[in-house]
């Protein structure tokens, strides 16, 4: 099954780049076709991950319960944006702002970056994964400066040097952690994690703490923790809104996972208040900074970029209370990764109908294009935890468990997620409720940027009402894996 | 081994002098010719080390950071000097004095903090090439030209390959291919990004582009 999900997001680059003018139809079907096809090989990959055994294929692959769950979000998110991409970039051809050869660009770009995130999930070698979630920097940079305008090409260039000196930086940790292993071990073995798990016990401490503490600076560049995220509100707000749900829905909690793996080895040899005491700060700085960010901004994608910083520090300081929290911080991460592409197409149908990404030129938006207004609305107040949102239990069980050994800090939380409700409510009834401007048109785009919509939002409504069993027991093989 | 432990402390030490070198020139043509220069230690190190060691994938990652690093990468990047016009680089934000007392101060404190965890590794040469990372992103935060950020990004990798082959880590060659591969991609992706810059802003200058344009209206 590995190689089906991996020869699939190649086999349709390849169909896009080779595409001619009068094909653009067929890329679109093709793209749709394929993330289908993933998320349907991930779902049979996920099935047999249940009992807690590891899906083997070719040396170095293997999808274990943590990866199957990535896998799950991924291409729930890669299909949803899909179906997006066709409405978008059909809208943004008849305004004659890309022409094909744009189209073809972004949808090769598109399919390797979902390569590179699959094989990111499921190798069984860290210096891989390394190599795929840099891979995905590659893939996105022209992405994000899709549209060639100077902010575009600015918010590109950062977001390729960031990163690619914060992924360096993780190299540099992965090595560390490699060459302790060598050290402990058998210096020719290939260093798969689970490798580095065994020999865990005999890993030098000293080296060990220098190498996570890269790992957590180099991948948490990635993950968007402040003081790394700098490139992170520049890009989710340049990028085609696709591209940003892809980026907030899929990429940063891969990175997540990376630093969580390391964790885990790091935890079984030194003092696991190490990486608990780093985790907790850096998401709570994450989360603060974010809050009184997202309280005055004035760019409602902006405010979203900052919105998955927030959600980041937050499962950044779920699974470093760890116990009853991990679980709570992986349902966390499912539940972001459905909501923030909802808000990310919303915000795609805002700058198709406004062509603006200012708060204060969004007017009306519910008389406008009711159905994004309400699902933007909807989206905006279950990201922010109101009941009965599925975000709702699982910020309360995080909160909850760690309450008793983290006090004051969860008291911040507290306080930042209202201040951050506070920020949202601020801009939601000025987009939605003002007057609307009388050159604009009433209604939506085409279909394709309202199915992706109301695909993920049903999803996200039936799991926040009732959690499969199966889906319990992934999440939870999943958290073991993570302790 | 132990017969090549001063050559590959002089390898080392020639890449931090000349991250130190590259944190003094202004022009980019000499910033290209330096990270060559740079490139090639690395090149003659893993040489050495694949004959030490007899790793025949030390000595195809060596043939491939010749061919990527010392040959690919500074003709890619001369030629977008040439073409853009980019011979001299932006301003430093630190004058040359006050650049040499931060760089003084990066390698005490990788000395006193980072060295003692690696003793048992030889601690000399690593300690100085993690003091070569910590100057190459000092390059990068202190200048402003997009020139010497891209140069900062491919001699930091330089450095961290250096001290992963002195650090004796067993690489395959597909995964020596991997990372090669992926650092030629990442040059040419850089390059792109220099053409677009230049087509909007008529410079190959990071400088122009800082937070000027995102606050523009869309």
């Amino acid at each position: 099954m590995i190689p089906i999900l991996l020869i699939t997001p190649i086999a349709a680059a390849l169909f896009s780049a080779l595409a001619r003018r009068t094909q653009q139809r067929a890329i679109e079907y093709a793209a749709v076709a394929a993330g289908a096809i993933e998320l349907l090989v991930a779902l049979a990959i996920a099935g047999t991950t249940l009992t807690g055994s590891v899906v083997f294929a070719l040396p170095l692959f293997s999808v274990d319960a943590l990866g199957a769950f990535a896998l799950i979000f991924t291409t729930l998110v890669g299909f949803a944006a899909a179906l997006h991409s066709v409405g978008y970039l059909r809208q943004e051809r008849e305004k004659d702002i890309i022409g094909f050869r744009r189209i073809r660009e972004y949808y090769t770009l598109f399919h390797l970056f979902f390569f590179a995130m699959f094989v990111a999930a499921t190798t069984a070698s860290p210096i891989i994964m390394w190599t795929a979630i840099e891979a995905t920097t590659l893939a996105t940079a022209f992405l994000i400066s899709f549209y060639n305008k100077p902010s575009a090409i600015e918010a590109g260039w950062k977001h390729l040097i960031v990163n690619s000196v914060g992924l360096l930086l993780g190299f540099l940790g992965t090595l560390l952690f490699f060459n302790a292993a060598a050290s402990a071990g058998d210096p020719h073995t290939f260093v798969t994690w689970d490798v580095l798990r065994v020999l865990s016990v005999s890993l030098d401490p000293a080296l060990i703490k220098i190498a996570f503490i890269f790992c957590l600076v180099g991948y948490g560049t990635k993950v968007g923790l402040v003081p790394m995220h700098t490139w992170l509100p520049d890009a989710h707000s340049k990028a085609p809104a696709p591209i940003s749900s892809l980026l907030s829905g899929v990429l940063l909690n891969m990175a997540l996972i990376a630093v969580l793996r390391f964790r885990t080895i790091t935890d079984s040899l030194v003092d696991p208040s190490f990486t608990q005491y780093l985790l907790i700060g850096f998401g709570l700085v994450s989360l603060i900074v974010a809050a009184l960010i997202i309280f005055g901004q004035k760019n409602y994608k902006r405010m979203l970029a900052y919105s998955s910083i927030e959600h980041m520090g937050l499962m950044t300081i779920g699974f470093a209370v760890g116990g009853a929290a991990t679980v709570a911080a992986l349902f966390h991460m499912l539940y972001h990764a459905l909501l923030k592409p909802i808000l990310f197409f919303c915000a795609g149908n805002f700058f198709l109908k406004y062509s603006s990404t200012k708060t204060l030129k969004i007017g009306g938006a519910l008389t406008l294009i009711p159905f994004s207004a309400i699902a933007f609305f909807a989206a905006l107040l279950a990201v922010s935890g109101i009941p009965p949102s599925g975000i709702f239990f699982t910020k309360l069980s995080i909160l909850s468990a760690g309450i008793d050994a983290f006090p004051f800090s969860m008291f911040l939380v507290m306080v930042a997620l209202a201040l951050i409700l506070t920020g949202f409510l601020k801009s939601a009834t000025s987009m939605l409720f003002s007057e609307p401007p009388q050159d604009l048109e009433k209604g939506e785009a085409n279909g394709w940027t309202t199915v992706s919509i109301a695909f993920l939002g049903t999803l996200f409504i039936v799991l926040s009402i009732y959690v499969p069993l199966p889906l319990i027991a992934l999440i939870t093989n999943a958290a073991h894996l993570l302790q | 081994m132990i017969f090549i432990l001063p050559w590959l402390s002089i390898f080392a030490a020639s890449l931090f002098a000349l991250m130190l070198l590259m944190n003094l020139v202004r022009k980019n043509t000499s910033l290209v010719m330096l990270y060559l220069a740079q490139s090639l230690m690395l090149t003659l190190a893993l040489v050495l080390l694949s004959y030490s060691t007899g790793s025949t994938g030390l000595l195809f990652a060596a043939l491939l950071t010749l061919v990527v690093k010392v040959v690919m990468a500074p003709a890619f990047l001369l030629h977008m000097i040439r073409k853009y016009h980019g011979h001299l680089s932006a301003a430093s934000r630190l004058n040359v004095p006050l650049s040499l007392l931060a760089l003084a101060a990066i390698t005490a404190f990788t000395y006193a903090y980072v060295a003692p965890a690696l003793a048992q590794y030889g601690s000399s040469s690593a300690s100085i090439l993690f003091a070569c990372i910590f100057g190459t992103l000092f390059l990068m935060t202190n200048r402003r030209g997009a020139l010497a950020e891209i140069v900062g990004v491919l001699s930091l990798e330089n450095a961290v390959v250096l001290l992963a082959a002195l650090l004796g880590i067993e690489h395959s060659f597909a995964l020596e291919f991997a990372i090669t591969f992926d650092i030629a991609v990442w040059v040419a992706i850089a390059a792109g990004f220099l053409t677009m810059m230049y087509r909007q802003f008529g410079a190959i200058d990071a400088a122009t582009l800082e937070m000027t344009h995102l606050t523009e209206e869309e």
